[in-house]
């Protein structure tokens, strides 16, 4: 009996199709709100208000030819779609949003899980170089190059200034660093700072403008993806869309304290948190144009990184004055 | 510098070597030189009127010859070189100032770097070269293929 | 370590086929080769088949943005040829399309190289407000590309009131948007990031290269068609010339937006003092023999045509030389040193127009060298050996 709970929380809520459906409504609102700050409409014909363009573009894809190149190593490029959305999915479980079993409020919730939810996060940047190593196309290898070296520009702030409200919380647990802000909730106004440093190396993390450099269309023709087609390219934006909730999801826990209030009131509170995130992040890609790699991990270690270590003091000095 | 003070430069400096000044509109200056003084005159040119810029030259198929134009523009209008080649030996000397010796001859792999040449074709429909004629960047740099078909005369 | 990028001849930074193939190292490119005549189509060849008026509507489909350009051009010459002077109202409303263009390609410039920088909400910004030039050209000329609106001696089609008012208006709007974008394109700091130290060409460079347009104008070169060898209404309209000192994209993007803001000044002065008149005098059909050079400032630079006339309703030569061939030389100078990310932008700000640009190629053997020139029968033939002719499959099950 357990078991069967354990297999229909992991295939319908909150798993698989949960976070399928509301991450494909999260990329249709990224795109309205994209289409409306730019004066054009967005997806409006399929289904009501557009609605079901995401999951209709998904079914395209998957209807489409899979064509593998003939000299990439034929095993990890196709698989590394697949554990990519395993990943992020398995990311997607830790979130403490689920209301099973009295008051457990993660599917899976230990002490260390934010950690552990940092990593899987980092996991889909490295199988987006495999990906494009495995492509064995010019493009592709700059492409994947391109994500490591992003890599070392986002990677530190974004553990940095996501640890902080943790450190302030006295815990490594996503549960009770969210409860922790519910009953203080005065204590998220110090953690600003960080949170808007991790806005910008989340959106640094899902490749968005204005750091889109590794799959540029107009330099290098797909990048990671160039290769890619039908049911992989699938899995791919699939894994793309998933990743921002849960990315969102974990900014919101953090630093917009929780989803509380039970099964309904909370999960509506994590749909117009994470909303909000993505609002942001959208309105971000907008607003700016795509800068160089190079310039990326300037940026990232010339502002991003000391406003994190910056946060981090305060996040110190506060702990030791009030707490 | 108007029109009479160019034709009057043309028909002093370069009195040898210039002949057919003709001035059909305003602005518009054209004339003749033979192959062999090209160079001198171009160079003469820029000294005397600081003309530096070349539009293009055109090549147009007059039956027995090539007759190619050289159209300078400057300040006051526009200058127009016209020399003849025969179609037997379609070779004219470029007038770009190479630097380090002809560089554009040397051969790179796949590649004949060499933008002088015209060359003869059948004679159903003739071909001249256009040739790349200003200062062109250190080796290993522009090869700009461009290459004109003319047609028989009717 | 360095090898060979090839941009083109597709590739979704070009949108038109041309190779440029990069040799690079790392990011940085050492050096660029271009290669053209993925879309000739022998225009010249073909203009010695047509008589004067119908080369005309050929020379105007030698390019879709500066189609205007390209017929202006052909018809200042042969109305030179054939010693005829169109009224006064006709040149003003010429030259009113012609600044129109100047606009509506320049727009399109700014939202392309936008595009290519990775600035879409730009991009759909300025796509939007050349809508609004469209809409006017439309209302002049009957269409929004190729305005079929000269005739040698001439325009085909006059001016109303109502059609004047609705320029007024159309040009408020457009100018105080134009500002909006010069704000933009200049400051702001992930786009000027992009933009400024990018695709460097000297003045030095400039001059010895012979480059044209706003491409040149940008290193701080002063010539413009339109000042230097003016036509009958140029030497009367007070506008000013842009240049820019930065050498760079940004130079070339800040002049673009200027000319945009005196081409409206210009349109403005037409409509302003449109003299009465018939818009068109009677051309005869035939030309004496003589030659005459036509130049004209085309929204990419100085667009020349050589014509050649020998007494017939035909010409004996037209030569078209576009504004982009000038600007490849420079190009290739301005490719070296920069990095792979900065190709699309450097390329971009040249404003290419690569059919304008297309000359016949000669072959070269990519293993021994060897340079050839082939007939296209020849080629057909050789196709035809390789690969047999299949026959279509018919009935292929759907994959679904």
């Amino acid at each position: 009996m357990a078991a069967l709970k354990t297999v229909l929380y992991l295939l319908v809520y909150p798993g698989l199709i949960f976070l399928f459906v509301y991450s494909t409504f999260a990329e249709w609102f990224d795109r309205k709100v994209y289409a409306r700050l730019q004066n054009r409409m967005g997806p409006t014909h399929t289904g009501r208000f557009g609605l079901l363009q995401p999951i209709a573009d998904f079914v395209k894809l998957l209807s489409k030819e899979d064509v593998v190149p003939d000299r990439a190593d034929k095993t990890l490029f196709s698989v590394l779609p697949v554990v990519g959305l395993a990943v992020v999915i398995t990311a997607g479980l830790l979130l403490p949003v689920w209301y099973f079993e009295g008051s457990a409020t993660a599917m899976v919730s230990f002490s260390g899980d934010i950690i552990i939810l940092l990593y899987l996060l980092s996991l889909p940047t490295l199988i987006l170089f495999l990906a494009a190593w495995s492509s064995t196309n010019l493009f592709s290898t700059i492409g994947g190059t391109r994500v490591l070296t992003m890599l070392f520009g986002y990677e530190v702030p974004l553990f940095m200034s996501v640890l902080s409200p943790a450190i302030l919380a006295n815990s490594w647990r996503l549960s009770e660093i969210a409860l922790f802000y519910q009953h203080r909730p005065l204590l998220i106004l110090p953690n600003l700072l960080g949170f808007v440093v991790a806005l910008i190396c989340v959106q640094a993390k899902l490749e968005r403008t204005p750091f889109d450099i590794p799959h540029a269309e107009t330099e290098i023709v797909g990048g990671t993806f160039t290769e890619y087609s039908g049911k992989k390219l699938g899995f791919f934006r699939l894994m793309t869309d998933i990743e921002m909730v849960v990315s969102s999801g974990l900014l919101a826990t953090v630093f917009l304290g929780g989803f509380p209030g039970g099964l309904w009131l909370g999960l509506l509170q994590f749909v117009g948190k994470t909303l909000f995130i993505i609002f942001l992040l959208s309105a971000m890609r907008a607003m700016t144009s795509r800068i160089r790699v190079d310039q990326v991990v300037h940026f990232a270690w010339r502002w991003l990184a000391p406003l994190a270590v910056l946060q981090l003091l305060i996040v110190i000095l506060i702990k030791g004055l009030l707490l | 510098m108007n029109d009479a003070q160019i034709i009057d430069i043309l028909n002093t400096r370069f009195s040898g070597q210039v002949r057919d000044v003709t001035n059909p509109a305003v602005r518009r200056i054209f004339f003749t030189v033979e192959p062999k003084d090209l160079l001198a005159v171009v160079g003469g040119l820029k000294e005397a009127m600081g003309l530096w810029f070349l539009s293009t030259i055109s090549g147009v198929d007059a039956g027995e010859s090539f007759e190619i134009v050289y159209h300078f523009g400057h300040d006051h209008g526009n200058l127009n070189l016209r020399t003849r080649i025969p179609k037997a030996d379609p070779h004219v000397e470029s007038i770009t100032r190479t630097s380090r010796g002809d560089p554009l001859r040397t051969r790179a792999p796949g590649h004949v770097r060499n933008g002088h040449r015209s060359y003869p074709r059948p004679a159903s429909s003739p071909h001249v070269r256009r040739l790349a004629g200003r200062e062109l960047p250190p080796p290993q740099g522009l090869e700009v293929r461009a290459a004109r078909g003319g047609h028989p005369r009717r | 370590m360095k090898f060979q990028i090839p941009i083109g001849p597709q590739h979704p930074a070009l949108k038109e086929p041309i190779s440029l193939r990069m040799t690079v190292e790392g990011e940085v490119i050492r050096d660029a080769d271009i290669r053209l005549g993925y879309n000739h189509r022998g225009v010249e060849k073909l203009a010695e088949q047509k008589n004067w008026i119908q080369n005309i509507y050929l020379m105007e489909r030698i390019c879709g943005i500066c189609s205007h350009s390209h017929s202006t051009c052909y018809v200042q010459g042969v109305e030179k040829l054939m010693e005829i002077e169109p009224p006064r109202r006709g040149i003003f409303i010429r030259y009113l399309v012609s600044e129109l263009e100047r606009v509506h390609s320049h727009l399109l410039w700014l939202g392309v190289a936008a595009h290519e920088a990775g600035f879409d909400s730009f991009f759909m910004y300025t796509w939007r407000d050349r809508e609004v030039v469209m809409d006017l050209l439309e209302m002049i000329s009957g269409n929004r590309v190729h305005y079929a609106i000269n005739t040698i001696g001439g325009v085909r089609r006059d001016l109303d009131e109502g059609q004047i008012k609705k320029i007024r208006d159309g040009i408020k709007i457009l100018r105080e948007r134009s500002e909006f974008y010069l704000k933009i394109g200049s400051t702001e700091p992930t786009f000027v990031g992009r933009l400024a130290g990018v695709g460097y060409l000297s003045k030095a460079d400039a001059i010895a290269l012979c480059a044209v347009g706003p491409t040149t104008r940008a290193s701080g070169v002063a010539i413009d068609v339109r000042k230097d060898d003016p036509h009958a209404f140029y030497d009367e309209v007070p506008f000013d010339l842009i240049t820019a000192d930065t050498c760079d994209v940004l130079g070339r993007t800040v002049v673009r937006i200027k000319e945009v803001l005196e081409s409206y000044k210009i349109c403005e002065y037409i409509v302003d003092n449109l003299p009465a008149g018939d818009i068109a005098v009677k051309a005869p059909k035939k030309a004496k023999p003589n030659e005459v050079v036509s130049r004209y400032e085309a929204p990419r630079g100085e667009n020349i045509h050589y014509i050649k006339a020998n007494g017939t309703d035909k010409p004996e030569r037209v030569k078209v030389r576009a504004p982009t061939l000038g600007n490849y030389a420079a190009t290739v100078v301005m490719l070296r040193n920069g990095f792979i990310a900065d190709i699309p932008l450097i390329f971009a700000a040249i404003d290419p127009c690569i059919c304008c640009a297309e000359r016949v190629v000669e072959l070269v053997d990519a293993r021994s060298g060897e340079e050839s020139v082939v007939r296209f029968s020849d080629l057909r033939a050789l196709a035809a050996k390789r690969r047999p002719v299949r026959s279509v499959k018919g009935n292929v099950p759907w994959p679904l």
